[in-house]
């Protein structure tokens, strides 16, 4: 199998699973996201995150496409145990494939929306929740601030309480919201 | 034979993979052909005029493929083997992304061109995976980069500067770090100059000896008003004595001007 493992997690499994599965606590009540990351056509925000399993700082990224703000993502991150997010949601984008012994080749693709976990072997693996599988909950969850509800409740992270933070994009300008999903549109090919 | 069921359970599994999603005008055809780091492709049929369409969607440029394509030369070798090889073309949107497309004018033809341009995609992106550029290298000049563009937006009109840009829309080789737009008739190239030991800062110079010279081979050439380099003095591989020679050659030969990172704030003055 040629599927890359990430070996700070195979070899810490049980580490990884609490990790993901004990309550973390972010502090940011409202998200603002209004400048762009790394790649010029996303916007990034970056909140930190705690975790009792740890007194360093883990990290909670938001990125969205500049010009389509239905397609964004949602990252866990604690570097020093792992340099990649150890959690994702994808609204959009392309198909994973859970390539694993035993999983059928027919089963492997992973279509967007979807969540990306790690197996036990230290491959990434996409999923989809039952929510996402629904058509109406899946239009529904194409609003991020619905979505970033999904996220904190599969991953455990709370604002104080059981509350959820918000999430405001480009809130420095006049408002105007992009959601073309057609990515060829306005492009003159001839 | 016993293989015929296992070969049915082979046809049928990798025609399981095609699925599609309505975008638009366009139709998402996610294809069966998956990256070493186990994405599917996509691309994306469309009808423009009488011709058919199938792009990446820009998702290449935009890294939705979580890879960064690099600029290495042996990764633009290998790049550019591929995009001749399978005849893909390439424009710029209007936000800058880049779409890399095949076109088909007969509907017949449709598939055969899909199966092309996902094979590129399949390739460039796996390919994209494999560090070609030393770590060190790329590390200093990603973050020397970063502080003199945040230098040059905070002393510039952000709307007049174009980072990472080409002169020439035609001739992408001819990239600079910055082109400064004083008036639409009036350009400054800038050139960083960095690296983390002498022999990569000695081939940055060399770099910014050749964008300049190209530069002046185009079209262009009556619209550039000035040449800057920008001299990372912070660089392990800045060896005054050792490059002395070299950045004299640039000056005299390109006419650019010279602007040690130690006193950047001669920019405001050869830029305002």
């Amino acid at each position: 199998m040629a599927s890359k493992k990430v070996s700070e997690i195979a070899e810490n499994y049980d580490y990884y699973k609490k990790l993901l599965e004990e309550r973390k606590s972010i502090f940011t009540e409202v998200i603002e996201i209004n400048s762009v990351g790394n790649n010029a056509n996303t916007l990034e925000k970056i909140e930190k995150v705690k975790h009792p399993i740890t007194s360093d700082d883990l990290t909670f990224t938001v990125n969205v496409k500049v010009k389509n703000h239905n397609f964004f993502q949602f990252k866990l991150r604690y570097e020093k145990f792992c340099p990649k997010h150890f959690f994702r949601f994808d609204s959009d984008g392309d198909t994973h494939r859970n390539n694993v012994d035993g999983i059928p080749l027919g089963k492997q693709s992973i279509p967007t929306p979807h969540f990306h976990k790690y197996h036990e072997s230290g491959i990434e693996i996409a999923y989809q929740t039952d929510k996402l599988l629904d058509e109406n909950e899946k239009k529904a969850l194409e609003d991020i601030n619905t979505c970033i509800a999904h996220f904190f409740h599969e991953s455990n992270t709370r604002l104080k309480e059981d509350d959820i933070s918000e999430v405001q994009i480009m809130t420095n300008t006049l408002g105007l919201s992009f959601s073309s999903n057609d990515p060829n549109e306005n492009i003159d090919f001839l | 034979m016993i293989f015929n069921e296992i070969f049915d359970d082979i046809k049928k599994s990798f025609c399981g993979l095609w699925q599609t999603k309505e975008r638009g005008n366009s139709l998402e055809i996610i294809t069966p052909y998956a990256t070493t780091n186990n994405r599917f492709i996509s691309v994306f049929l469309m009808k423009q005029g009488s011709e058919f369409i199938i792009s990446d969607g820009g998702w290449i440029n935009l890294g939705v493929y979580d890879v960064t394509p690099c600029e290495d030369l042996s990764f633009l070798k290998i790049f550019y083997h591929y995009q001749n090889a399978f005849n893909v073309q390439e424009i710029d949107s209007k936000e800058g992304t880049t779409f890399f497309y095949v076109k088909a004018t007969n509907e017949i033809d449709i598939p055969s061109k899909i199966f092309d341009l996902s094979l590129f995609i399949q390739n460039i992106v796996s390919i994209s995976e494999i560090n070609f550029e030393n770590k060190v290298e790329k590390e200093t000049r990603e973050l020397f980069v970063s502080k003199a563009n945040d230098y040059l937006k905070s002393i510039l009109n952000t709307d007049k500067i174009k980072f990472n840009s080409n002169l020439d829309p035609n001739r992408k080789e001819i990239k600079f770090n910055a082109i400064y737009y004083k008036t639409q008739n009036e350009l400054t190239l800038v050139n960083y100059v960095t690296g983390s030991s002498l022999t990569y800062f000695s081939n940055s110079i060399f770099k910014a000896n050749t964008l300049y010279e190209m530069a002046e081979e185009t079209a262009y050439n009556q619209y550039i008003h000035d040449k800057v380099t920008v001299i990372d003095t912070d660089a392990v591989g800045y060896v005054p004595q050792k490059i002395g020679h070299f950045l004299l050659h640039l000056e005299n030969h390109t006419k650019s001007k010279i602007v040690d990172w130690n006193k950047r704030e001669n920019l405001k003055v050869i830029l305002g």
